[in-house]
């Protein structure tokens, strides 16, 4: 099995990266809209396939999903961004294909990261939480959470970019094969409220599992744990995006910094804080 | 036989904007032409802006040359003798597989002054209508307009030579789509009523604006205007005001468009400023300047949030989406050449058949025609015999000549030569449908 794993690890990676590099092909190329998709929803399938199979076998080996480490996360949001993308958008519109290229890359950076620093010795014991249903649920509302708002985090970085690309007078690929501002705007937007409710989820049931399990650690050590601070912060700046853009008429390209400034927070969260910041969000 | 087939053309590949609007037909013209050909020839005559083409195929019996066709329209003009002449260097010829590139190339939108011209392959389309009514088509040009109509549709969806804005007007909206892609919850105000401005109202009318302000100094043309650009079922409010009460409509603005031809700017920084701060939205505002001299203060496009663009901008895309559809034309050119195979090839199939079958009557026919003149040599019996052995005769003979003709593994060319060998030796009878 653990061949099974390695090879998977091997070939996830390839596997996003030519799915990217289909997209990027003809997002570059001048093909009319039928050819640039034509293989775009298949490609994505076998390669979702071949991600769950990698999660399965993952998980049966480790005898616990992927979500004790946040290299087991990368791997699982990229596996996420690629299934909401597909689900929410691809199939849905064949003019929004700009897009695709961008997700992708992002997939297969998460992929690859995953894949060369994920640890691949067989766990025998792992500690009780990892097979706590709440506990599961409670990963998998953040990384469905996480993966809406690095969506999100993609249209707000296309907008910019044709933005930018407007103003300057560059009619080029970005001008061309991105979807209008208005469009990457209201996509945002969707992500961002897909975000944000299984973010508020995902809190509510790590405060269940707080008060179910007994973690070590007291209230107040709880409430300023660097992860749980930056979570709330994130939500919080999501929430703001949502919920008062209207009083405000946040609209536009103030709106779109305004929830990448919240996707920067998440980085931090889950990159930063996770390398130098005690956090009692380690179980291996 | 395509030999036959004969094409002349005026266009904007030789002819200058004077000499083509002199030669363009009406519908009454092209009717009256159509009619003097109908006993000759089988004929299609398409008359645009940029072109006036005239394709004939002879029926059998009858010659019909460029000269013919050239005179037929430049008679129906009744132009002075010396004009004739002059005229006449202006017109291309065509003749064959040549002829039928040329229809092919044109619907296809290749020949166009604007590469991939969006409204050739309509009316090309109502040319071969206008044929048909006029009874000027036959079994050669039904089956030529399927072909042509075939290479139309194959240059739109196999190629992207139909990508893209091609004119400044339209241009100005594919841009202001880059912004709000759906204009049905967007204000759109124009400012101007002149030809550029209504050409460019029309497109955002005709691309389900939610709301359109028309603003002119001479409020009764504006309304003149509107009359002429506002779609039959449109569901978005339109309206019209005077220049002077510009100022209470631009905060709500989220698409300008201006196209007048007054001297100064009409849409000045300090005013526009005004705009935006009076504007309840922080979504981006879209201004499209297409007038020459300039109407909007170039000194705008610095304010926060909005996206000014000028002719030159404009022309920047145009002019890519040109050099892309330019690089388009060889794949046209690909396709052009299949269909032109294709079509030889089925109008091979089209002669053969009946060629094979006027074949067999006409020796039928004689071998019907001895046996009755010499029946009485014979008794019954005898004349069952002979009768028998005539006939297998003749299949015998005419089996080889049959399969040499049904054969399609060569050149179509090749095969309609023999098909017309074969007419020519037996003294076959071309009956055209």
């Amino acid at each position: 099995m653990s061949i099974l794993v390695t090879g998977l690890q091997i070939a996830l990676p390839l596997a996003y990266g030519g799915l990217a590099f289909y997209f990027a092909r003809t997002f570059f190329r001048s093909l009319n809209q039928a050819e640039r998709l034509k293989h775009a929803v298949p490609a994505a399938y076998v390669v979702l396939a071949l991600h769950a199979l990698y999660i399965s076998v993952y998980t049966a080996q480790n005898h616990h999903d992927l979500v004790a480490t946040v290299y087991e996360l990368f791997s699982l949001i990229a596996f996420t961004l690629l299934a909401v993308y597909v689900f929410a958008e691809l199939r849905a519109s064949r003019e929004t294909s700009g897009t695709g290229f961008f997700v992708t890359i992002v997939c297969f950076v998460l992929q690859l990261v995953s894949s060369i620093t994920v640890n691949n010795e067989i766990v025998q014991e792992t500690k009780s939480i990892l097979q706590d249903p709440i506990f599961n649920l409670h990963v998998t509302t953040s990384v469905f959470g996480y993966a809406a708002l690095m969506l999100a985090a993609i249209y707000g970085g296309l907008y910019l970019l044709l933005y930018r690309a407007i103003r300057h007078n560059q009619f080029g690929a970005i001008f061309e094969h991105v979807p209008s501002l208005d469009r990457l705007e209201r996509y945002g937007l969707r992500a961002t409220a897909f975000g944000f409710i299984f973010l508020t989820l995902s809190i509510v049931l790590g405060a269940l599992l707080y008060a179910r399990i007994p973690l070590g650690v007291s209230a107040s050590q709880f409430l300023v744990d660097p992860k749980v601070l930056m979570t709330l912060l994130v939500w919080l700046v999501f929430g703001v995006t949502l919920l008062v853009r209207k009083v405000v008429h946040l609209e536009g390209r103030r709106l779109v910094l305004f929830w990448m400034s919240g996707f920067a927070l998440t980085i931090i969260s889950m990159t930063v804080i996770n390398w130098i910041g005690t956090s009692f969000h380690s179980f291996l | 036989m395509p030999e036959n087939f004969v094409a002349v053309s005026i266009s904007h590949h030789r002819a200058p904007v004077e000499v083509r609007e002199r030669l363009q037909l009406s519908e009454e013209e092209i009717g009256a032409i159509l009619k003097t050909l109908r006993n000759d020839a089988e004929a299609v005559v398409l008359s645009t802006c940029n072109r006036t083409e005239i394709y004939a195929m002879p029926v059998e019996g009858q010659a019909i040359d460029g000269a013919h066709l050239i005179h037929k329209i430049l008679s129906i003009k009744e132009l002075q003798k010396e004009s004739v002449q002059t005229y006449r260097a202006y017109f291309e010829m065509f003749s064959s597989a040549d002829a039928i590139k040329q229809i092919f190339r044109v619907i296809a939108g290749i020949d166009s002054q604007i590469i991939g011209d969006q409204q050739i392959f309509a009316q090309v389309k109502d040319a071969f209508r206008a044929s048909e009514q006029a009874q000027t088509t036959g079994r050669f040009l039904n089956k030529l307009s399927q072909a042509a109509f075939r290479v139309g549709k194959r240059a739109i969806t196999e190629t992207t030579l139909l990508e893209g804005a091609s004119t400044i007007s339209y241009a100005a909206v594919e841009f202001a789509r880059k912004i709000y892609d759906d204009l049905r919850s967007r204000h759109i105000l124009v400012i101007g009523a002149g030809e550029t401005g209504e050409l460019a109202a029309k497109h955002f009318a005709e691309r389900n604006a939610g709301r359109m302000t028309i603003a002119n100094r001479n409020v009764e043309k504006a309304r003149e205007m509107l009359a002429r650009i506002r779609p039959a079922h449109a569901s978005g409010t339109f309206d019209v005001i005077s220049l002077d009460a510009l100022d209470a409509v631009l905060p709500k603005a989220d698409i300008i468009v201006s196209a007048t031809s007054a001297p100064d700017y009409v849409l000045t920084e300090p005013s526009m400023k005004m705009a935006l701060e009076a504007r309840q939205s922080s979504s981006p505002v879209v201004m499209i300047d297409i007038a020459v001299p300039r109407d909007i203060d170039p000194a705008i496009s610095s304010l926060s949030n909005v996206f000014l663009k000028n002719i030159d901008d404009l022309r920047t895309i145009v002019d890519r989406n040109t050099d892309r559809r330019r690089q388009e034309i060889p794949k046209v050119e690909a396709i052009i050449e299949e269909e032109l195979a294709r079509f030889l090839a089925s109008l091979s199939q089209l002669e053969v058949g009946p060629t094979i079958k006027e074949l067999r009557e006409k020796f039928e026919a004689i071998r019907a025609e001895e046996l009755e003149r010499n029946h009485e040599k014979f008794d019954e019996r005898s004349f069952a015999v002979v009768d028998e052995m005539t006939r297998r005769m003749m299949n015998r003979l005419l089996h080889q000549p049959t399969v040499s003709l049904k054969e399609t593994n060569e050149e179509t060319s090749e095969q309609l030569t023999r098909v017309e060998i074969v007419r020519k030796l037996f003294a076959l009878d071309n009956k055209k449908e």
